[in-house]
């Protein structure tokens, strides 16, 4: 069937950041520094030119077949039983990502504002939203994720500029020998921890064959992460120059402790991070959105459906079951780090696949001329 | 997958025995009888068809009457419906055929023909070969004329419907600009809007929808601007309507929107002729339906709800704030109350100390959580609102003074609400009246409910998962297959020029893109034109390139 063309290359930037910034947002700088201190920030760039790379081969194989998602191109590349199961690797450890996103959000919303609600509430309401978002089709997909895209960036840029006043740059420091003197497997597993974040970028592999123009989704997968990824750097930078690494092992969530932090004296408004958490909800919302729907429209491709809505409706319990099961916020970061860093060799894993089976198959679609 | 949408209709089903008796029914009304009739030539049969189908209507009325032509006497026939009928019409019609008949040039014609090519001075003369037709054009107000022996009639154009003056559009005023605005009659509408365009391109189409009602609709576009596409769909999606009765505009807009469920308008309706040509030179599909003095304009987007045409009457930097302030009214209208409760009852801590304590002091007498508070103030304003429109406007006012104000003091004094929740309340309450589009205020002011519930339950955060689901809504819609947000979702940014803030409108070159219009530059700019400050036009409009891939061939970036 021919695919609606209506996803502009800008439209396909946006998306990539919008769907990337998540709730690990709070929480990365911590990780980050617990593994390399102040190497932090270096970790972050090599993270971003490390997913930049996955981002290529996406966009790569998107072009070579910009009839189809990566979903549906992958049957023809690896054979359908393999594809089948690699698919439910994928569904599976996106569920997962899905449900651990929004028990970590609730977990935030539950510490920081709703001290009374039980969690089950504040996580049933983002994996409800997320799933009635979820049935709509990829145009729509986009669409969402683009729209959302100033509301996730705009006031996390804010909260660096108002936090500047209490940064020190002996925070930093050193700046340059970043990962001196740091064992090479805590180097690697900073690096794959702040990666984790950017898994959600496999979705180029869906948006490309919506493209007006699939060439020009290369150069927008790179400055989507590119964008996504200069966020995170900027706010490990602030957060490590205003606490330094000493605080920072004590704070669950350096960034919203930079919230905090921000303030506008003489306004309408004394305290700014109740409506931080609230305009991140936004940012929450969009990454859960997007897993959920990576999800979904690889399960949907394992048992070819031709509409994966009900399909939406179906995961909302598993969701819900997966997001219980963490005993305790402890966990659920011992959790996170290990379903983050194993999948991101599926996420990583599954193009490179893909792509040398595509090199090798026309290779020997050359040969054979 | 076609460009734009399809929508589906299911018919009931009806049980044959039911089938059955609703078919005998039908068979014995007036217009199956006349359906079964046919002209025979013979006046006293031709004539009887209508006396004895319709002649039980008071309003229908035959005069017989007999002419002379070449020295034969031929018996003659009018038949005409009392009142829809101009009077003095009919009488010069009977002037020509009795008094000033003059044949003296012998002709070969047949005696119709005569007639219609030499007695009769009329312009709207039209031949009715089937008894429906002619009963049709009867039932428009207009008359039909019998010749024995010819087994046909003639019809003539009488109408004299009624109708009101044109007169200044109630609910688009505007401080500059035209005072035209649409009535009730088609005629006259199209007229408005042909005075406004003289271009051979605007095309307007007719069709009638309604079994009974028999409604004229017109939908107008502008050839080589208007997407074919668009145009099609349009078409198809009114031939599709079944309904045995189309009373007006809005009705009509109940069954070709997309989203039946959606609180957002998703056809613009305006009462303003240059509005309606401004759209169709956007490259959008007017609709016109008799009897309502309202156009519906296909696509609709959501900025065009908050654009009013003085926008464009006015210099672009007034106008730009214009439009900002009405920005803003808009988003409070909405999220006004339910950002007060979520402050007062969860994060009261965000409020600087001194207000904090004077919102406190204000509300120590009153006995409900803010948002019981709230939430009933916010009902009894729509109560309010609701009553003023329905009374007489010299009552009108002198009601919403009372409501406003004597009930607001005295429910602060009594310790009902306190004194900030009436400041909200009010504040929401004219948000919503700046608006202009009537029918999107009325969705946002609506689903500012659903806000405060949640806003009660989850502060805050509740609000933002309100807004997301409103802001996924939005994004999901469509209308006529034009995403509802754009130009900001898909971007588009000559259309940004046209969304927020208004740009000088020499700026404005491009109609907008998401129509996907068959010639997307307003202006052709030559090599040697300037614009203003001596630049070339060229370069005022961008570069243009050609989408690889694109639906069709003329999209320009």
């Amino acid at each position: 069937m021919e695919k609606p063309k209506s996803v502009t290359a800008t439209q396909l930037t946006m998306s990539i950041g919008t769907s990337i910034i998540g709730v690990g947002i709070l929480a990365f700088p911590r990780i980050t520094v617990e593994y390399v201190r102040t190497g932090a920030p270096m970790a972050a760039i090599c993270a971003m030119l490390l997913m930049m790379c996955g981002g290529i081969v996406v966009a790569y194989l998107g072009n070579q077949y910009r009839e189809r998602t990566i979903f549906e191109y992958a049957d023809e590349l690896v054979g359908q039983w393999i594809g089948r199961l690699l698919l439910v690797c994928i569904g599976a450890y996106f569920l997962e990502l899905a449900a651990l996103a929004s028990r970590e959000f609730g977990e935030v919303v539950v510490t920081s504002v709703l001290q009374r609600t039980p969690i089950e509430v504040t996580v049933f309401v983002m994996v409800l939203m997320a799933t009635v978002a979820c049935r709509s089709d990829i145009i729509v997909f986009a669409r969402i994720l683009t729209f959302y895209m100033p509301f996730v960036y705009f006031p996390a840029l804010v909260i660096v500029v108002l936090s500047l006043k209490s940064a020190q740059s002996a925070n930093l420091m050193p700046l340059l020998g970043m990962f001196y003197g740091q064992q090479v497997k805590s180097v690697f597993m900073s690096i794959m921890v702040v990666a984790a974040l950017f898994t959600n970028y496999i979705i180029v592999g869906l948006i490309i064959p919506f493209m007006y123009q699939p060439t020009r989704a290369m150069r927008g997968t790179i400055v989507g992460i590119g964008i996504a990824g200069s966020l995170y750097i900027i706010l490990m930078f602030s957060t490590l120059s205003v606490f330094g690494i000493e605080e920072m092992d004590n704070l669950l969530w350096p960034t919203m402790e930079l919230a905090k932090t921000a303030a506008l004296p003489t306004f309408y408004i004394e305290r700014l991070d109740p409506i931080f958490i609230a305009v991140w909800v936004t940012a929450v919302f969009s990454a859960i959105f997007a897993a959920y729907y990576v999800a979904i429209q690889a399960l949907s491709h394992v048992f070819r459906l031709k509409n994966h809505r009900g399909l939406s409706i179906l995961a909302l319990p598993i969701i819900m079951l997966l997001a219980k099961l963490p005993p305790n916020i402890v966990s659920l970061y011992h959790v996170i780090k290990q379903v983050g860093v194993s999948g991101l060799c599926l996420t990583l894993g599954y193009p490179l696949l893909l792509l040398i089976a595509h090199v090798i198959k026309t290779a020997r679609v050359k040969s054979s001329i | 997958m076609s460009l734009f949408g399809r929508l589906k209709y299911r018919k009931p089903y009806v049980p044959v025995h039911k089938r059955q008796r609703i078919e005998q029914a039908q068979n014995r009304t007036p217009s199956a009888r006349l359906h079964d009739s046919e002209f025979v030539g013979n006046l006293h049969h031709d004539l009887g068809i209508f006396e004895d189908i319709l002649g039980g209507n008071a309003d229908l009325l035959i005069r017989r009457f007999q002419i002379q032509i070449h020295k034969r006497k031929i018996h003659c026939g009018l038949v005409y419906m009392d009142g829809s009928s101009s009077k003095e019409e009919l009488n010069q019609i009977l002037r020509a055929l009795m008094l000033d008949i003059d044949i003296s040039t012998h002709t070969k014609n047949s005696l119709e023909e005569i007639v219609v090519d030499q007695c009769l001075p009329y312009v709207d003369v039209d031949m009715k070969y089937s008894v429906m037709e002619a009963a049709n054009w009867l039932l428009s107000g207009n008359s039909l004329l019998f010749l024995d022996g010819v087994v046909k009639c003639i019809g003539l154009s009488t109408q004299a419907f009624k109708e009101r003056s044109v007169t200044q559009p109630e609910t688009e005023q505007v401080i500059q600009g035209s005072r035209e605005g649409f009535i009730e009659s088609i005629g006259t509408n199209i007229s408005l809007m042909r005075k406004r365009m003289r271009t051979s391109n605007m095309h307007v189409e007719l069709t009638q929808i309604g079994e009974q009602t028999a409604t004229n609709v017109v939908y107008c576009y502008v050839e080589g601007i208007a997407n074919e596409d668009l145009v099609r769909e349009v078409r198809g999606r009114l031939e599709r309507v079944e309904t045995d009765a189309l009373y007006g505009a809005g009705y009509l807009e109940q069954f070709i929107e997309d989203n039946h469920y959606s609180p957002f308008p998703q056809i613009q309706n305006t009462e303003r002729p240059d509005k309606a040509v401004a759209a169709m030179l956007e490259g959008r599909v007017v609709i016109l339906v008799d009897g309502t003095p309202f156009a519906l304009i296909v696509p609709a987007v959501f900025s065009q709800f908050y654009q009013t045409t003085e926008d464009y009457d006015t210099r672009f930097l007034m106008a730009s704030m214009i439009r900002g302030i009405r920005l803003v009214a808009l988003i409070f209208s909405l999220i006004f109350p339910s950002l007060y409760v979520s402050l007062i009852s969860f994060n009261p801590e965000m409020i600087p100390t001194k207000f904090a304590v004077a919102v406190a002091g204000g509300r120590a007498g009153v006995p409900f959580p803010a948002i019981a508070e709230i939430f009933g103030l916010e009902l009894i304003m729509e109560i309010l609102r609701e009553a003023t429109i329905r009374l007489p406007q010299q009552i009108g006012g002198a009601l919403s003074i009372v409501g406003v104000l004597v009930i607001g003091q005295a429910a602060v004094q009594a310790g009902f609400v306190s004194p900030i929740t009436v400041v909200i309340v009010a504040l929401t309450t004219i948000g919503s009246f700046a608006t202009p589009a009537y029918n999107a205020a009325i969705a946002l002011r609506m689903l500012r409910f659903p806000l405060m519930i949640l806003a009660g339950m989850f502060g805050l955060y509740g609000v933002m998962v309100g807004l997301i689901l409103i802001a996924n809504h939005l994004n999901s819609l469509e209308s006529f297959g034009v995403p509802y947000l754009s130009p900001v979702v898909p971007g588009d940014r000559y259309g940004l020029r046209d969304t927020i803030v208004r740009m000088p409108v020499w700026s404005m070159k491009r109609r907008p893109k998401q129509l996907r219009t068959n010639n997307p530059q307003r202006v052709r700019t030559g090599e040697d034109t300037k614009g203003p400050k001596g630049r070339p036009l060229s370069e005022t409009t961008g570069v243009r390139r050609s989408r690889g891939g694109s639906a069709r061939e003329t999209q320009k970036d």
